[in-house]
């Protein structure tokens, strides 16, 4: 305990320097103004910035890519507060009473519980990714290969699992994720791997460009051919910025739930934010003497799934700051951003980076600070943002993207192969595909190879290893379960009725 | 776009609809599965004691066709529109976004930033369905400004704005 608060203190300190207080504050508000915009999400506003953080350094870089994470989680609810648009999917529930109190007038303290919560929210995880990193990452430094390949299959089947429509083309995604990454010169034999003669896919794809190309320009590509027509949504009055108190009492219980709910949810590889939102909502509902208030404008509506997702926001830094495992495409772009500052995602980080752990976890808790203290006063402002047609939002957003990609390393070919992945992104939007778990499964995909190809030399070319050994036999064992049930009827039915909202 | 969005499919609509969306896609990657296997028999064969680099795209590619597969009969065998395709027979007109970020590539090296930005953003915007040539012209005025401030005097990147 001791130990924790020191750590806590010293990352405090490294967090609140100068320089790193500006680019979390610059993380936030990049964060917020791409969760309030339509048509652009974290994803693709991350490898779109990550460019601009191989300037920096590797902390500075990487507390300002988590503030862009979860400042858009907070963007995302309040556009979903007041016109009714979810600017990321877990805010999707909020729309539900955060937009009836809008519609009653009493925006502003549908805006204040929500901030509110998700700060409290935050507090609960950063304190959770404090408790619980350092004992997984010391479980984790006693892994081997085989509980390495297994924790994977368990990882892209948990993605498949939570991923939004048939588990089947979930599955398609993920193997097609790991047959890109399959591109490039194999790293233990030196074998050019479908290269076809292309000097530009020698050293592989970059993730960063494959995810600017299915994010950015692929969504672009869904929103020209689907509903943005370009009509701005208009915004009514705002109210007073503060709950009554009986408000603000009856936000207090459901918040802690909320808190607990995505802590635990968010170390779920797949959509953790997302399916606790929606948890936490049904879990209120539930719970509540009086459900039939729920869809109207229930305080705790609003406060339940913003404490849960702000929560799961910060827990899903767990996985990937000890295990290496992304639990979720931006996470997969933190690893990515990770291994260009020479810094090899693992248990390993929190032994020989403390800084950098301790820092990055620090300052979850100094961008929550920022963003409520921020964003309230300044809710004015992105409500403005909202009104800026389309028509003028996506050629920007496009050149940024291909400034983005073609300084990822310079290379032309960066750019065009952008565009094919946006024609991707858009066909497999258009087919019920969602290309999420295909950037895992690209991300994981060389890691995973090399994983199989140890653990088959330990064996000596015995797979049975991965089931005789207990912790991968487990791993295995809870996939297999997962996958099960995703596929039997009875969960499928309650799956698709939990996304169907 | 072309076709009224809300008209209940005929049966005729529904079959060539699923022939669009999961059936093409299931061939679609089935084939990709299949080359991958195909492929990947030409690379280096490992050493007896270790697999060798055909040895896991073989494994995933495979896993690909069937699913991919699966995924084709098990549309065909459906009969109800589960997944009828947002576009239908539409114009390619947004397809133009894509034309703009290959032109773009393409004028970056030798060009420099403003004529690359200048093909994109004005294909960009042919491709939205209200084109104005004004609004269009100043937008990219901003945007060029804007990015070479940021990207290029601000961050340092190696981009030149203008054509020597």
């Amino acid at each position: 305990m001791i130990d924790l608060l020191g750590n806590l203190g010293t990352g405090i300190e490294i967090a609140l320097t100068p320089v790193h207080l500006f680019y979390c504050f610059l993380g936030v508000v990049l964060g917020t103004l791409i969760g309030v915009l339509p048509g652009l999400g974290p994803v693709a506003t991350i490898a779109m910035l990550l460019p601009i953080t191989f300037n920096l350094d590797a902390i500075s870089a990487l507390i300002m890519l988590a503030g862009i994470y979860y400042g858009a989680q907070y963007g995302g609810s309040t556009t979903a507060i007041l016109v009714n648009l979810p600017g990321e999917a877990s805010s999707t529930v909020t729309c539900l009473d955060g937009h009836a109190l809008t519609r009653q007038g009493r925006a502003g303290a549908a805006l204040a519980i929500a901030a509110l919560a998700s700060f409290a929210a935050g507090c609960v995880g950063t304190l959770a990714v404090a408790l619980l990193g350092p004992t997984l990452a010391n479980l984790a430094l006693r892994f081997q290969s085989p509980e390495y390949f297994s924790l994977m299959v368990l990882g892209l089947v948990t993605a498949v699992v939570l991923a939004r429509g048939s588990v089947l083309k979930a599955v398609i995604m993920v193997l097609l994720g790991l047959l890109l990454s399959q591109v490039g010169t194999d790293a233990s034999t030196g074998t050019e791997r479908f290269v076809f003669g292309n000097r530009h896919l020698v050293d592989g794809l970059n993730f960063a460009v494959v995810a600017t190309g299915l994010f950015g320009i692929g969504e672009i590509l869904s929103n020209l051919y689907g509903r943005h027509s370009g009509a701005a949504p208009s915004v009514g009055s705002i109210g007073r910025l503060w709950p009554s108190r009986s408000e603000f009492r009856s936000s207090i219980a459901p918040t802690v739930r909320g808190s607990v709910l995505g802590c635990a949810l968010g170390l779920l590889p797949g959509s953790g934010p997302l399916l606790s939102s929606f948890g936490a909502y049904a879990l209120e509902k539930r719970l509540s003497r009086t459900p039939g208030r729920f869809g109207h404008g229930a305080v705790e509506g609003v406060a339940a799934p913003e404490a849960a997702n702000n929560a799961a926001a910060q827990t899903s830094f767990i996985p990937m700051l000890t295990l290496g495992i992304p639990s979720n495409s931006v996470m997969a772009l933190m690893i990515g951003a990770m291994i260009i500052h020479g810094i090899t995602p693992g248990p390993q980080v929190l032994t020989e980076q403390p800084d950098l752990f301790w820092a990055m976890v620090a300052s979850m808790w100094v961008g929550n600070v920022l963003l409520v203290v921020l964003n309230l006063p300044l809710v004015g402002i992105w409500v403005r943002l909202l009104t800026v047609p389309y028509h003028f939002l996506y050629p920007a957003i496009l050149l940024f993207v291909c400034i983005g990609a073609y300084s990822i390393s310079n290379s032309y070919f960066d750019v065009m192969l952008a565009a094919g992945f946006g024609l991707v992104g858009f066909l497999l939007r258009a087919a019920h595909f969602d290309p999420a778990p295909l950037l895992l499964g690209l991300i994981l995909g060389e890691a995973m190879e090399d994983n199989l190809r140890r653990t088959l030399i330990i064996s000596r070319e015995d797979l049975t290893i991965l089931f005789t050994r207990p912790v991968s036999a487990g791993m295995l064992a809870l996939a297999a379960v997962l996958l099960i049930g995703a596929i039997t009827p009875g969960l499928r039915t309650r799956r698709e009725k939990v996304f169907a909202e | 776009m072309g076709s009224p969005a809300h008209r209940r499919p005929t049966r005729g609509a529904v079959w060539s609809s699923m022939l669009q969306a999961d059936v093409l896609a299931g061939l679609a990657i089935a084939t990709t599965g299949l080359a991958a296997v195909v492929v990947a028999q030409g690379f280096r064969k490992g050493a007896a004691h270790e697999i060798g680099p055909a040895y896991f795209p073989s494994v995933i590619g495979a896993m690909l066709a069937v699913l991919g597969a699966g995924l084709a009969v098990s549309a065909l065998r459906r009969n109800e529109p589960l997944s009828r395709p947002k576009t239908g027979a539409v114009s390619v007109r947004p397809l133009l976004v894509l034309a703009g970020v290959i032109l773009f590539a393409a004028l970056i090296e030798e060009f420099g930033l403003a004529v690359a930005a200048f093909a994109l953003v004005f294909l960009s915007a042919l491709a939205g369905s209200s084109f104005r040539l004004l609004r269009t012209a100043a937008l990219l005025v901003a945007l060029v400004a804007f990015a070479s401030l940021v990207f290029v005097v601000g961050l340092g990147l190696p981009i030149r704005v203008f054509p020597t």
